[in-house]
């Protein structure tokens, strides 16, 4: 139960040490922010599940989040705010994870 | 979910979303911080601020500036009056004899002679034709002549005391002043020199010179005297 949370402490802690960023890259990292909250949620929710499976929740935590980033470049570049919809999508599924992992603690 | 294996792959995801999360948080602060990413409401609200301010700023810099002019008047009229302060005191002390001066001025000397007349009259004598031709300062054998010197024989008429301290021959009489006017005044026909040296074959020696140094008195106490206050007309 608490090694994630150690690992998420760690990355905090590198995350604060790092130099920080170009202001230009936020609004990707944004994106890339929530689309790894997203794959978190999700994995702990198959974890919840009993569905869980390595390699799906790290190939699905590595490509949603550079998609992610990558889709709002795009978007930047061809003038359609694509980041919306990933910032959408993501929060959508977000709350969906967050109701389903609150069933399964109440269920306990 | 208690008893269950956290796997590896989880932690390291949790890992990487902390990174991105400190990550963004940092890069969102630099630009809260940043006016380029500010929007133009908040940009017009801190130059508004900022011109305000300014114009603060510029009125205390005028108001700070009349100050010190004003100050600095004051102290130029506090200088001039420490100045006028100075000057009438070292009149004011020269006339009181408290403090050594130097000028110009006439030595009248009067060698040991076998007259035996010259007595402490003829001092006195001298010393006030000396005043009178114009004299600012005198001083005899080396005392400072001020408003309290005493000039006196002594009980059997033989010696001269200058507050109470006996001097002999020769005595040296010196005056600052106008050279010349003091010469001629002193040595005036019929004059106190003039009879001394007819009369009584006093062989006075009068010379005049360039940068005379007359010594100090000390400074009168005054214990008894008191300034009168005159009282206000009622």
């Amino acid at each position: 139960m608490w090694l994630p949370l150690l690992g998420l402490i760690i990355g905090i802690v590198i995350g604060i040490q790092a130099p920080s960023l170009p202001q230009a890259y936020a609004q990707y990292m944004s994106v890339a922010v929530l689309a790894a909250l997203d794959s978190v949620f999700g994995g702990i929710r198959a974890g919840m599940e009993k569905k869980f499976d390595d390699t799906i929740f790290i190939t699905g935590f590595f490509s949603n989040t550079l998609l992610a980033a990558g889709l709002a470049y795009i978007g930047e570049r061809i003038g359609v705010a694509l980041y919306t919809a990933a910032i959408f999508a993501f929060g959508v599924r977000i709350f969906q994870n967050l109701a389903i992992i609150r069933r399964h603690i109440l269920k306990k | 979910m208690s008893g269950k294996k956290w796997p590896l792959t989880l932690i390291i995801a949790f890992a990487c979303l902390g990174l991105l999360l400190s990550l963004q948080f940092k890069t969102h602060q630099a630009m809260a911080d940043d006016l380029n990413y500010q929007s133009n409401e908040t940009l017009a609200a801190v130059a508004k601020n900022l011109t305000t301010k300014y114009y603060q700023l510029i009125q205390e810099v005028w108001d700070l500036r009349t100050q010190l002019k004003l100050l600095q008047q004051s102290a130029d009229q506090n200088k001039t009056a420490l100045e006028a302060m100075t000057r009438e005191q070292q009149k004011l002390n020269i006339a009181l004899g408290t403090i050594p001066v130097e000028g110009p001025g006439i030595v009248i000397t009067i060698p040991e002679n076998d007259q035996n007349y010259f007595g402490y009259q003829d001092i006195v004598d001298i010393v006030n034709e000396l005043w009178n031709s114009g004299a600012e300062a005198v001083s005899v054998n080396g005392f400072r002549v001020t408003n309290s010197t005493s000039i006196m024989p002594d009980s059997e008429f033989t010696a001269v005391l200058i507050n109470g301290v006996r001097i002999s021959y020769p005595y040296t009489i010196k005056a600052i002043g106008e050279p010349n006017s003091l010469d001629k005044g002193i040595s005036i026909p019929f004059g106190i020199v003039d009879n001394l040296r007819t009369l009584f074959k006093i062989p006075i020696l009068i010379e005049q010179e360039e940068n005379l140094r007359l010594p100090s008195a000390s400074a009168p106490t005054f214990r008894y005297a008191q300034t009168v206050v005159e009282k206000a007309a009622e």
